[in-house]
């Protein structure tokens, strides 16, 4: 057990990092997003030398990227209750079957925020485009990858039936005399 | 609950108290406020071998069963 909760303490503080920073390192790809795109380091939706940002398209795609971005911190958030309990030595509380069961539904969630981003995204990011260039483009894509993700949410939500199902067995122990 | 547990009537015989029962039955004073307050959900024969050995009782004189 011991093993188990000092693992958990470095996650958790891992999970936590990522977590604080997710939303600065969003807001500085948006504002250093022109040197980024030209050091080749971008990858959008739209054709990178369509893209014309200014200061309003740029606040209005970070805008848009919140909302994948809540998604993982949501995700994230469920993953660092569950390390904390398991820090404590709850394994299989109540608690941490409801986490995972939320951050399963997190994958679905992650896909369909993909699909709404996507075309806000490659819209937001051509409506500045100057006079004759007004090439305003939606793409929309689901690929393999928003497949193997829909299918690991749902994996993480039978898990959480199996974490469910431990609580039960495990309250069942904590009562037996 | 079906199952009465009436442990407090036997320790208030025998005059003995929870704590010392748990020292000798080899469980914690929490567990056996468990089996006292009625919370158990279970409870294993080696446990009740101890308790009826204890306050030298049968199991009948711990467990009681009354209808709901």
């Amino acid at each position: 057990m011991y093993k188990l909760k000092k693992t958990s303490h470095k996650i958790r503080l891992f999970l936590e990092t990522i977590f604080y920073l997710a939303p600065i390192v969003t807001a500085l790809f948006w504002i250093f997003f022109n040197t980024l795109s030209k050091a080749g380091m971008v990858q959008m939706p739209v054709p990178l030398h369509l893209i014309h940002l200014t200061a309003f398209t740029t606040l209005l795609a970070f805008g848009i990227s919140l909302l994948p971005l809540g998604v993982a911190m949501f995700a994230l958030h469920q993953l660092i209750t569950v390390f904390k309990n398991y820090e404590k030595g709850q394994i299989f509380c109540l608690e941490n079957a409801k986490c995972y069961r939320k951050l399963g539904f997190s994958f679905f969630a992650w896909v369909i925020s993909g699909l709404i981003t996507q075309p806000l995204l490659s819209l937001a990011l051509t409506l500045a485009n100057p006079p004759g260039e007004h090439l305003r483009m939606i793409t929309l894509s689901f690929n393999g990858g928003d497949f193997a993700t829909l299918l690991v949410g749902g994996i993480v939500i039978i898990i959480s039936w199996v974490m469910m199902e431990g609580h039960k067995l495990a309250e069942e122990q904590a009562h037996t005399v | 609950m079906p199952i009465i547990i009436n442990l407090d009537v036997m320790l208030a015989k025998r005059k003995m108290r929870s704590n010392r029962l748990a020292q000798l039955i080899g469980i914690t004073e929490q567990n056996l406020s468990i089996l006292k307050n009625g919370r158990a959900k279970a409870v294993r024969l080696s446990t009740l071998e101890a308790i009826c050995k204890h306050l030298n009782c049968q199991p009948g004189d711990i467990l009681e069963f009354q209808e709901e």
